[in-house]
C-alpha cells in the first residue's frame, strides 16, 4: 500500500521538529503541517509592537479563541472567551512554533523528578505520578540536544547537579552581564551555589547559524541571527535540505481520521484559502502544544472513537499542567554605587545567566516535611520599554497621567536597573485542571474550541512563594531596592504540559512509554502532552529530548535507518 | 482597504509631510502621517480635535521632555486605528468614548474640551475617569500614547527616537523595515 508520506508531523515546534529531523535523516519521507506561516530570520525584527503587542506571531483570538474556566469564591467555576480577557493560550503560531520565541532557558529535569510519587509519596488532592521512563533513558536526549539544537553553557557541581554524559557544554556560555559576577560572590557568600544558566543560544556561529548579537531582547522575540535554538532554524531546514521533509505552512488539521480498525488513515487539514484538504501517512506524529494537541484528539471522533481519538480511557485532556512557581524582582539604583559599579549595572545586551537549584528539594523543618522545591532564575527584566511604561499608568487605585507620570516615567527608566525572579516548582496534576471542548464556542473553520480549566494545587503557591523569597534575599544582599517576590495562582499560558500523559496503566494513561497511543497503533504524541509532571524547570529541553527519543522509537517501528 | 493599497497610501504620506515639532531639533524626525483635516474613520473633525487635546493632557511638552505632540501622537493613533487588521470595536471604543468625553465637557463648562483650559481638562477627566467605561476608555489613550512615545520610528510616534533618547532606553537591533511593520508580516 502506498501512502502520502511515511510520516505525517502535525505541529512544529519542540515536539515536531526532532522528529521531522530524525525521520528525514534516517530515510523516510516526512510532512510537517503547521497552521502558521513560515518566517525567517528576515522576518524578526525588535519591533515591540509585532512581538507583543499584536497578534503577529499568535494566533488571533478573535478567530481563535479559548475557553478558561478559573475559580470564583463560591466552590465554583466562572468561565470566560480569551478574545475578551488579557488571557492568551497561544505561543507561536508559525513554522518553528514557540520555539522562535523562547528565552531558552534551559534546564534538565532531575533524576528525582521521574519518581515523585515514590520519592515523597502521594500528596492529597494531586494526581502526582512516577514516569515510566527514567533520567538515565532520556539522558542520551538531552545530550543530544545539547548537539544538534545547540546549548551553551558551563558545567558547575552543585548539590542537585543531574548527571551527564559528557563533562562539558558543546558550546561556551554566552557573553555574561557584569552583574552575573555580583551575583556569583553574594551566592559564595551566603553559602549557595550560583548555576550559570545553560542557554538554547549560539555563542559563535555553527553552520548558517550565526551568533547571538546581544541586542538585549530575546525572549518573546524572533531570532535575527538564528542563533537561538528554535524548531525552525535548528532542526527544520536542516531536515528540509535532506530532500525528504516538506514543509506546508498555513495548514490547519481538523480531524485525524480512522477506520474501523482503530488505525489512522488520514489526516484532514484547512490550507491557506480555507480549502479542506487530506493527506496520509504511515505513521501520525501530533505536537501541537498540550492544549491545542488534546482539543484536537477529542475533535478527532471515529467509528471506535466516540469520546475522541484515543480517548477510550477518558484519560485525554486530564491532568494538564503548567509550570508553577513565583516571581519577583529587585531595584539596582545607579546612585547608590560607586561609579564603576554603576557603570557595569547600566550595561546593556549580555545575559546575566544565573539560577539557584539549592532548593531543588526543600529539606527545611519550618517549611513542613522534605518536599520538592525548584529552580529559581535570575535575569535581567525584559526591556519592552512599552509594555514597563503601561505598568506605571496606575497609582493609588487611580490612573496617573499629565507631569507626575513623566517623573515616574523617568524614575522607573533612567535611575536604576531591575533584575528580575522567576522560579520554577512542580504545577501539581490535579482533577480541576484539565482540556475539554467548548459546547458553543467555536473557531474560524467551525471547530468547538478548547476549553480549559486552570484549577491550582496550594502546594504550587506555597512552595511558589517559597523559592520567590529565597530568589528575593539574594537580590537584596546584592544591594537591590523595592525588592518584592510573590506566587500567583494564574497559570504561566507559555509553558504547557500533560492531557496526554504517558505511563504504564492503559487505564490511566494515553500514550505507553514510547509516547504511542495505547489505542492507536501509529498514533504517537511528541509536545508536552506526555508529561504526568512538568518538573521544576521550564519544559522545553525535555520536550525536545523526548521527542528526540520518540523518534528512534518510530525509526524502529518502520524498519530502522534506511539504507540510501 | 487591502494590505497593498494601505501600503501604497501610507508610503504617500510619507514622502510629502513636513517637519513640524518644536522640541525635535534632529534631521530625521519627520513627521511621518501628518493627520489630514476632516472626519476620519467614522470620527470627526471636532472629536479628533478633542482627542488631540486629550494626549497633550495625558502627556504635556515640558521644555527637556516631550509631549505628545512631539511624539506624533496623534497622527500614530490614526494609523493604529486605520491599520487594516484592526477590531472594528477598537475604533468604536474610541469614538464612543471620545463622543461621551466631548458631552461630559459640554455639560460641565458650556465648551468643546479642546477650549477648556489645563485645569478643566483636567477635571472633565478625572469626572470622566470615574464613570461607567471611562478609566478603560482613557487607560487605552494612554495606552496609545505610551506607544507613540517608546515604538520603532518606524510606526510614525517616537520620532527621530526621541522617546527612547528621553528615557535613556536602548532599542534593540534589527530595527523593522518599513516593509516588515507588522501589519505586512
Amino acid at each position: 500500500m502506498s501512502y502520502d508520506f511515511d510520516v505525517c508531523v502535525i505541529g512544529s515546534g519542540a515536539g515536531g521538529g526532532p522528529v521531522a529531523f530524525s525521520l528525514a535523516n534516517a530515510g523516510y519521507s516526512v510532512v510537517v503541517l503547521e497552521k502558521g506561516p513560515w518566517f525567517n530570520e528576515q522576518d524578526f525584527y525588535k519591533d515591540e509592537l509585532a512581538c507583543c503587542l499584536r497578534s503577529v506571531y499568535t494566533s488571533n483570538r478573535r478567530d481563535e479563541p479559548h475557553v478558561v474556566e478559573t475559580g470564583d469564591n463560591e466552590d465554583g467555576w466562572r468561565s470566560m472567551t480569551t478574545d475578551k480577557t488579557h488571557w492568551d493560550f497561544w505561543n507561536g503560531n508559525c513554522v518553528g512554533g514557540s520555539t522562535n520565541f523562547m528565552s531558552g532557558f534551559f534546564h534538565r529535569l532531575k533524576p528525582v523528578d521521574f519518581r515523585l510519587l515514590s520519592t515523597f509519596g502521594p500528596i492529597e488532592d494531586a494526581n502526582v505520578a512516577d514516569w515510566p521512563i527514567s533520567y538515565d533513558d532520556l539522558e542520551p536526549y538531552y545530550d543530544k540536544v545539547e548537539k544538534e539544537v545547540g546549548v551553551s553553557g558551563r558545567v558547575v557541581d552543585h548539590p542537585f547537579a543531574e548527571p551527564r554524559s559528557h563533562k562539558n557544554f558543546p558550546y561556551p556560555p554566552t557573553q555574561e552581564h557584569p552583574v552575573a559576577g555580583w551575583f556569583d560572590k553574594t551566592c559564595e557568600q551566603m553559602g549557595l551555589h550560583s548555576v550559570p544558566t545553560p542557554r538554547a543560544i549560539l555563542p559563535h556561529p555553527v553552520g548558517k547559524r550565526n551568533g547571538c548579537n546581544y541586542s538585549g531582547y530575546c525572549g518573546a522575540y524572533g531570532c535575527s541571527t538564528g542563533a537561538k535554538g528554535s524548531s525552525r532554524a535548528a532542526l527544520l531546514d536542516h531536515a528540509v535540505l535532506t530532500g525528504r521533509c516538506k514543509i506546508k505552512p498555513y495548514s490547519k488539521v481538523s480531524r485525524l481520521v480512522t477506520n474501523k480498525k482503530g488505525r489512522l488513515v488520514a489526516v484532514e487539514y484547512f490550507d491557506k484559502h480555507d480549502v479542506k484538504r487530506k493527506l496520509d501517512a504511515r505513521i501520525y506524529v501530533v505536537a501541537c502544544q498540550a492544549i491545542e494537541t488534546s482539543r484536537l484528539l477529542l475533535l478527532s471522533r471515529g467509528p471506535e472513537f466516540e469520546h475522541g481519538l484515543a480517548n477510550n480511557s477518558g484519560q485525554v485532556g486530564r491532568n494538564l499542567v503548567f509550570a508553577g512557581g513565583g516571581s519577583g524582582s529587585g531595584r539596582f539604583v545607579y546612585s547608590r554605587f560607586s561609579k564603576k559599579k554603576a557603570s557595569e549595572l547600566h550595561q546593556f545586551g549580555p545575559f546575566l545567566n544565573r539560577s539557584l537549584q539549592d532548593w531543588y528539594v526543600i529539606n527545611d523543618k519550618e517549611f513542613g516535611p522534605k518536599q520538592k522545591g525548584g529552580t529559581i532564575d535570575f535575569v535581567n527584566m525584559h526591556p519592552n520599554p512599552v509594555v514597563r511604561s503601561t505598568r506605571q499608568i496606575r497609582e493609588g487605585g487611580r490612573l496617573l497621567w499629565g507631569k507626575p507620570l513623566k517623573r515616574k516615567l523617568e524614575r522607573h527608566f533612567r535611575d536604576g536597573k531591575y533584575i528580575k525572579i522567576e522560579a520554577f516548582c512542580d504545577w501539581l496534576p490535579n482533577a480541576d485542571c484539565h482540556v475539554t471542548l467548548d459546547p458553543k464556542i467555536k473557531d474560524k473553520w467551525g471547530l468547538p474550541a478548547a476549553r480549559i480549566r486552570v484549577g491550582y494545587h496550594m502546594r504550587n503557591v506555597e512552595v511558589g512563594w517559597y523559592l520567590a523569597a529565597k530568589g528575593a534575599a539574594v537580590l537584596k544582599r546584592m544591594g537591590a531596592e523595592n525588592v518584592i517576590s510573590f506566587a500567583s495562582v494564574a497559570p504561566p499560558t507559555n509553558l504547557q504540559a500533560g492531557g496526554c500523559r504517558f505511563g504504564t496503566d492503559p487505564k490511566h494513561a494515553v500514550l505507553d512509554s514510547d509516547c504511542r497511543a495505547y489505542d492507536v497503533e501509529n498514533l504517537f504524541i511528541t509536545d508536552g502532552s506526555f508529561m504526568p509532571t512538568g518538573g521544576s524547570v521550564p519544559h522545553t529541553w525535555t520536550i525536545y529530548a523526548n521527542a528526540f527519543r520518540v523518534a528512534d522509537k518510530i525509526i524502529q517501528q518502520l524498519g530502522g535507518v534506511r539504507q540510501l | 482597504m487591502d494590505r497593498r493599497r494601505f501600503l501604497v497610501r501610507s508610503s504617500v504620506v510619507l514622502a510629502s509631510t513636513p517637519i513640524f515639532s518644536p522640541f525635535i531639533a534632529s534631521a530625521d524626525t519627520v513627521n511621518l502621517f501628518h493627520p489630514p483635516l476632516g472626519d476620519y474613520l467614522g470620527i470627526s473633525q471636532e472629536h479628533w480635535a478633542v482627542l488631540e487635546a486629550v494626549q497633550a493632557h495625558l502627556l504635556p511638552t515640558e521644555p527637556d521632555a516631550p509631549g505628545a505632540v512631539d511624539i506624533n501622537a496623534l497622527p500614530y493613533l490614526r494609523l493604529m486605528l486605520g491599520e487594516p487588521g484592526r477590531d472594528l470595536a477598537d475604533r468604536i471604543f474610541i469614538k464612543d468614548g471620545v463622543h461621551n468625553l466631548a458631552k461630559l465637557a459640554k455639560e460641565k463648562f458650556g465648551e468643546k474640551f479642546n477650549k477648556l483650559s489645563v485645569q478643566q481638562r483636567e477635571i472633565v477627566l478625572r469626572i470622566f475617569e470615574t464613570e461607567q467605561g471611562g478609566s478603560g476608555w482613557i487607560s487605552s489613550m494612554l495606552d496609545y500614547v505610551l506607544e507613540a512615545l517608546l515604538t520603532d520610528p518606524v510606526y510614525g510616534g517616537n520620532p527621530g527616537g526621541i522617546g527612547w533618547r528621553w528615557l535613556d532606553h536602548t532599542p534593540g537591533f534589527p530595527r523593522p523595515p518599513a516593509n516588515k511593520r507588522y501589519f505586512f508580516l
